[in-house]
């Protein structure tokens, strides 16, 4: 009898070992990417110095991101969930996740200032942390501010519970509200001004509302290029994967001209941190290629880049040439007369 | 009484040696056959002696066969009473020309009578005797006046009648023993007359079909129809015709159309491009002679790409519409054709479907600035 049961539990022991040893092997550190970059943004890993952070650059957990003076940073998370680093700020990354579930997501910002849309969870809260206060968010797009002698959490949409760190004082902090932490412990709930609330809005769309600013639509600063794309004539395209470090499993443009509604989908070569393909030429055309980028990385997220790109695609400019239409044709008294009809796109 | 009597057995007896003598005539008959061609144009320098304005011994194609029939092949000696009646164009009634009575002469069975034999420089056995010789002096001028302006008869109808006569006779009246009449009708003046014009197709035409219907306008009653194709090699309708390949050569009396038939030597073929000739045919007694149309070219072709560019280039502002369909219209008739090459964009192949959405593309940008040219190859 005891025999049996001595068997029994080392089983159930091995089950349990068993289970967590596959629960350990399935956690993993939270990734994500630099989507948008303006000016100077640099980044450091733990085990890395600052360095300049280009578009699709990847950020594991403790990972760093700072943007300088009139710089800005679009981070993209695998749930798109979205923060934008707006200049002079500091944000570090830390998560971890287990297969498609994130299992914790914070951003430590020592001081800056963030726009965010947090997509809503069933389980985890997304924390941004001070050395001040502690907000923490769930499905809510709004705003952060931390550095000198008071934070600022301002909501635009749902609802987030703010903590003074230094007095421990929490407080919900509703749609159109804000809430301010200070280094005295004090912790006040105010109607947020309109201005702030723009400020929130607006800065929702930046890259997507990207038709004015030319650094987003410089093929280079999201990663493909494009060479120089010529109307009517089959273009190459490349992109560098290795922000993504060797994590891109599969790659596929999305092309169309200017005023089509459909994308053609073109499935890209992996070879090395290269992804490639070619254009047709009927898709090339003048004034301009419109395209985004989806890229399948082997945790089985996708990156969509620019983000809402089948919606707000990325353009690149398409030279405009002659074209040249020649018809051999034969008169009535078979003369070989050949037509030449030229336009330029 | 008795001088009545007598009166009444003379006239009796008269009119039994008149029996008698009718009797011995009718018993011999001779078959005459005229040789003689249905000329549309006849040179008359060939049949008139210039020096003595007789008949010239030389003339051939003519012939007159005679054939004792009664008794079969037997000896008879006879003269011919030859007339030549003219009536020609314009004038209200036929007149003689020239008749006369020929000398004696024996048909052994059967005799062939050439112009040698009654040209007077010739044999001269049928030779018209001069005391039964007629000639309509003025009808000779009339035709003699013709003939310093063109060497041919003028068109007119002609009827020449020959009648084999007793021997020694000197009226045509007289004792008959056969004869032969013909007519010929000579419609042209020269060989220019006839003429023949093509009415469909038009040049530069094209058919859709592989059995279009070709119809012409002529004056004369035979005419040969001609197809011949195109190849891309030949840059001209009389190339074609020299050099082309022969679909169809066909004789046709009576009619001025033809839908082209499925006993040709070869069927028309689609996107091929052919040359249409309708010649009248003259036949003079220097031999045939056949007066061509202009020749007509005709292109088997749906002409997509030709529609296409006309709905297209029709809209389209700038002079390219213009230019287009002037090259278009006639008598360019312009339509694209394989045969000289593809249609490419900017070096590279185009379909007729990429055309098609080409010509859409373009047609949603209506700022897009045409330039049309042709070029000739």
């Amino acid at each position: 009898m005891i025999k049996k049961i001595l068997i029994v539990g080392v089983l159930v022991l091995l089950v349990v070992l068993s289970l967590g040893q596959k629960g350990k092997q399935d956690k993993k550190d939270i990734s994500a990417y630099i989507v948008k970059v303006i000016r100077d943004v640099n980044m450091k890993s733990p085990a890395t110095g600052w360095h300049k952070a280009i578009p699709l650059s990847t950020l594991k957990s403790g990972y760093e991101v700072q943007t300088d003076k009139g710089s800005l940073a679009m981070i993209l998370f695998a749930d798109q969930s979205k923060l934008i680093l707006r200049e002079k700020s500091i944000v570090t990354i830390k998560g971890e996740v287990r297969g498609k579930e994130i299992l914790s997501r914070s951003v430590h910002m020592d001081r800056g200032d963030m726009i965010f849309n947090v997509k809503k969870a069933e389980t985890e809260q997304f924390r941004f942390s001070s050395p001040i206060s502690v907000a923490s968010i769930r499905g809510t797009q709004g705003g952060y501010v931390a550095g000198g002698k008071a934070d600022s959490l301002t909501i635009a949409e749902g609802l987030a519970d703010f903590t003074n760190s230094l007095s421990g004082r929490t407080a919900h902090v509703g749609t159109g509200n804000t809430g301010v932490a200070d280094s005295s412990g004090k912790l006040n709930i105010h109607q947020a001004g309109r201005e702030a609330l723009n400020n929130i809005i607006n800065g929702q769309n930046i890259g997507e509302d990207n038709s004015k600013d030319s650094t987003l639509n410089n093929y280079n600063n999201l990663g493909a290029d494009f060479g120089h794309l010529k109307s009517r004539i089959a273009g190459f395209v490349r992109v560098n994967l290795s922000s993504f470090q060797g994590g891109a499993v599969a790659a596929t443009l999305f092309y169309r001209k200017q005023n089509e509604q459909a994308f053609t989908e073109l499935p890209l070569t992996i070879i090395g941190q290269t992804a490639q393909g070619q254009l047709s030429a009927d898709k090339v055309r003048y004034p301009q290629l419109e395209y985004y980028l989806s890229i399948k990385l082997n945790d089985g997220s996708l990156t969509i880049v620019p983000p809402n790109g089948s919606l707000k695609p990325a353009t690149v400019p398409v030279e405009s040439v002659q074209h040249v239409l020649i018809i051999p044709g034969q008169t009535g008294t078979l003369q070989e007369k050949v037509l030449i009809l030229k336009w330029n796109d | 009484m008795k001088s009545i009597q007598m009166k009444l057995l003379l006239l009796i007896f008269a009119v039994i040696i008149l029996e008698l003598c009718f009797t011995t005539a009718k018993a011999q008959q001779v078959q005459a056959n005229l040789n003689f061609t249905d000329y549309d144009v006849i040179y008359l320098i060939d049949f008139i002696d210039t020096k003595t304005q007789m008949v010239n011994s030389s003339i051939s194609g003519i012939s007159l066969d005679l054939t004792v029939v009664t008794p079969p092949g037997g000896n008879i000696k006879v003269c011919i009473y030859l007339e030549i009646q003219v009536q020609l164009r314009g004038d209200p009634r036929p007149a003689v020309l020239v008749s006369g009575i020929s000398k004696d002469f024996i048909i052994n069975g059967s005799r062939t009578l050439t112009a040698n034999d009654f040209a007077i420089n010739g044999s001269g056995v049928a030779l018209l005797k001069p005391s039964t010789y007629y000639m309509n002096a003025s009808l000779k001028k009339k035709i003699t006046d013709f003939a310093l302006t063109t060497p041919t008869a003028p068109p007119g109808k002609y009827q020449i009648t020959a009648k084999v006569l007793q021997a020694n006779s000197w009226s045509s009246n007289a004792v008959t023993y056969g004869g032969v009449s013909k007519s010929i009708v000579v419609p042209y003046a020269t060989t220019d007359e006839a003429f023949v014009e093509i009415n469909d197709p038009k040049n530069g035409s094209y058919f859709m079909n592989l059995a279009p219907t070709f119809s012409w306008t002529t004056n004369a009653s035979t005419v040969k129809v001609s197809v011949y194709e195109a190849g891309s090699n030949q840059r001209s309708p009389q190339d074609a015709l020299k050099g082309g390949n022969p679909y169809l050569v066909k004789e046709l009396t009576g009619t001025t159309s033809l839908t082209y038939p499925q006993d040709a030597s070869r069927q028309l073929q689609e996107n091929k491009a052919y040359v249409l000739q309708v010649e009248a045919e003259v036949l003079t007694n220097r031999g045939e002679i056949g007066n061509a149309s202009l020749p007509v070219v005709f292109r088997i072709t749906n002409d997509n790409v030709g529609k296409m560019l006309d709905n297209f280039l029709s809209t389209s502002a700038g002079s390219a519409s213009g230019i287009f369909s002037s090259l278009r219209a006639e008598p360019s008739n312009w339509v694209a054709w394989q045969a000289y090459g593809t249609m490419t964009l900017d070096g590279s192949i185009l379909t007729e479907t990429d055309l098609q959405n080409l010509i859409r593309d373009l047609t949603g940008n209506p700022n897009v600035n045409l330039q049309l040219s042709v070029q000739n190859q």
